[in-house]
């Protein structure tokens, strides 16, 4: 597993190529498509709270080697596997032929080191204060143009009086107005740049220093309160009242006898009570209507927007009883795998506009509620408010729905049941087994 | 024994009975949430049969203490409205024996008068949910119960599932029926003087089966 530093070049107009990451998290597809080479770890710590990256500053003239410094430190910050966090971040990808910044933003889940680089890095007093290190890399200015030249003539296509040219008329004189002075804000002043290895091996330790600080420790459980039982649940835990008709579709599906064919028929069924037990916690506004008899009747009508979104693969076993209650709702999907440690990762991330809405998301099970924390937040991260989540599930560990409680109070979660134990292996007690491995028949027997 | 059942008295429920109601609905929206309803109803009433403990085993290994279906069942439909519902019954119950009855009022009497029944062979071992979207002065919905009765069928085995409720049919249907179970969505104001249930909901085979004038 690598870790994930991502480096991103600040917005301004020195011709110098972005460089391509190298370790790189995401290959886009098209625009607005992602396919995640490996799981993404969670950008967030044990109660569901992101963390804040590391945000580092790299200022200098051009060609002071800035780039090179900060792929070495990427280099170097790489061998540290442990350190797993970041946010959802929109990039703005600047075009060095066009010397424009392109309309296209590429969305990067989970840095867990932002490197700010750019010419003009340390100028905005804003910028600055966001920053936890600030880097001014002060290459003499004949390196620099040496350097500029050789860079331009033979990766440009320039030549030499029209780079001279350019250096005198635009770049030594910005540099001396805007960039030089901004050295002042540095914490951290780098002579002779990317040759400098002493330095950037001090900076990298202090990096890792800082990083495990705020390391992310998943094993850790988060401290829930002791003493609570099923009785007395905090209030944003909704169990399906359990009726005799309840109890006998959940005894049919926890059945390890019960075949694929009568699983599904049941499944469906429960669900479909489950969510329709789930729209209830939605907000309605009063309506007056005109029967056929000419007669007012005074009803209510829902007073929100409903999307959906599945956590596969387990998720999909509930959206035909979703799509048969609320006609044609948008539902976004999420891959999201446990790996051994039963830490989640994120595979894949495709949602619907969810502007103004309210959001069902759907996952028949809650083990420790580690992948559910993940789908959750990444709602919260595309701006859906946490007490416009219902989290919909047919069979939920206690452990798991107070966890869940604990991280995101505002959350309302919805089950058909509710069971007391979780076992080593991540299983809840007495439990159904694997949902998705029982309804969609792909079980070992 | 007779319970008066009102299913989830939530603003769900309410949300589609304002949707059905409502005079301007469009057909389709109308079927649908009508489905919707019935499921609701009709799990509602499949709730009211009997059950028996049960212990099963889990994928787990553990055991879990549960109840099982203990009776047989079987539908009958009150036509043509009571028909509506039988596709949520078949939703929930795989392979349901369905049997249907025909009342039509009699023009001179103003009776209900049986004009049509087929029910299955065992139905007097059985429980029967009995469908009919509205209760309006309960004539009908006695006349059927009377159909069952003689065909063997032990009254308080009977639970009648409907939609809409008018205070008056519930009160002469209790009368004449006690142990028939009743399972209604909202029990609404009264009838007018046409004998229609106001606010109501129209005539309700009519709306679903697009066949008003």
């Amino acid at each position: 597993m690598s870790s994930s530093s991502n480096s991103v070049s600040n917005n301004n107009n020195e011709l110098n190529q972005q460089q391509p990451n190298n370790d790189v998290q995401i290959i886009e597809s098209s625009n607005s498509k992602k396919t995640y080479t490996l799981g993404r770890p969670p950008w967030y710590d044990t109660t569901g709270k992101p963390r804040c990256p590391l945000v580092i500053g790299v200022c200098g003239g051009s060609a002071s080697g800035k780039t090179s410094v900060c792929h070495r430190v990427i280099e170097s910050l790489n061998t540290i596997s442990d350190m797993r966090q970041g946010k959802r971040v929109h990039i703005p990808i600047y075009d060095f032929k066009t010397h424009s910044r392109l309309q296209r933003q590429e969305t990067v889940y989970g840095a867990d080191v932002i490197i700010l680089e750019g010419i003009l890095t340390l100028y905005s007093k804003e910028l600055r204060d966001l920053m936890d290190i600030k880097i001014f890399i002060d290459t003499d200015d004949d390196v620099r143009l040496a350097r500029r030249l050789r860079r331009d003539i033979a990766e440009r296509g320039r030549t030499v009086d029209s780079v001279i040219l350019q250096y005198t008329k635009f770049v030594k004189p910005s540099f001396d107005d805007y960039i030089l002075p901004t050295k002042k804000h540095a914490d951290v002043i780098i002579p002779r740049g990317s040759d400098n290895i002493v330095a950037i091996d001090l900076l990298t330790q202090h990096i890792r220093l800082k990083l495990k600080d705020r390391g992310y420790t998943p094993q850790k459980p988060i401290n829930i309160v002791e003493g609570v039982t099923k009785d007395n649940l905090p209030k944003n835990i909704h169990i399906l009242p359990p009726t005799n008709q309840v109890r006998a579709l959940l005894s049919i599906l926890r059945n390890k006898n019960t075949d694929v064919g009568n699983f599904v028929f049941y499944s469906d069924r429960l669900v479909n009570m489950i969510i329709e037990e789930a729209l209830t916690h939605l907000p309605f506004k009063e309506k007056t209507v005109v029967t056929p008899v000419g007669t007012e009747y005074k009803g209510v009508e829902p007073d929100y927007n409903l999307c959906a979104l599945s956590v596969l693969r387990a998720g999909s076993c509930m959206e035909q009883p979703l799509r048969s209650i609320c006609k044609g709702i948008k539902t976004g999907k999420v891959l999201i795998q446990s790996d051994e440690n039963k830490q989640p990762h994120l595979f894949y991330e495709r949602l619907p506009d969810l502007t103004d809405s309210h959001v069902l998301v759907l996952d028949p099970t809650i083990a420790s509620g580690a992948s559910s924390q993940m789908a959750i937040r990444i709602l919260l991260d595309h701006g859906v408010p946490e007490n416009k989540i219902i989290f919909v599930t047919v069979v939920s560990s206690l452990k798991g729905a107070l966890t869940l409680s604990y991280c995101f109070p505002e959350l309302k979660i919805v089950t058909g049941a509710l069971d007391d134990g979780l076992s080593e292996k991540g299983f809840i007690l007495p439990g159904v087994g694997n949902y998705s491995d029982r309804y969609f028949g792909t079980s070992l027997k | 024994m007779t319970t008066v059942n009102n299913p989830k008295s939530n603003h769900q429920v309410a949300g589609l009975f304002t949707l059905i109601r409502n005079k301007d609905t469009k057909r389709e929206d109308f079927i649908f949430y009508s489905d919707r309803l019935i499921r609701l109803l009709i799990e509602e009433g499949l709730n009211c049969l009997p059950f028996s403990e049960t212990t099963v085993t889990t994928p787990t290994g553990c055991e879990y203490n549960g109840v099982q279906f203990a009776s047989k069942i079987c539908g009958v439909s009150i036509v043509r409205a009571g028909e509506s519902m039988e596709a949520g019954l078949r939703a929930v119950c795989k392979q349901i024996k369905i049997g249907k009855i025909l009342i039509q009022r009699d023009e001179q009497t103003a009776l209900p008068k049986l004009l049509y029944s087929k029910l299955p062979a065992d139905i007097a071992n059985r429980h029967v949910l009995l469908l009919d979207p509205m209760l309006a002065t309960g004539g009908t919905v006695a006349q059927a119960v009377e159909v069952l009765i003689e065909r063997g069928v032990k009254e308080e085995n009977i639970i009648f599932i409907n939609l809409i409720a008018a205070p008056e049919g519930i009160q002469f249907f209790t009368s004449k029926y006690p142990k028939v179970t009743i399972v209604t969505g909202e029990i609404d104001e009264k009838l007018n003087e046409k004998k229609y249930i106001v606010p109501g909901i129209g005539d309700f085979g009519d709306r679903y089966f697009g066949t008003e004038h």
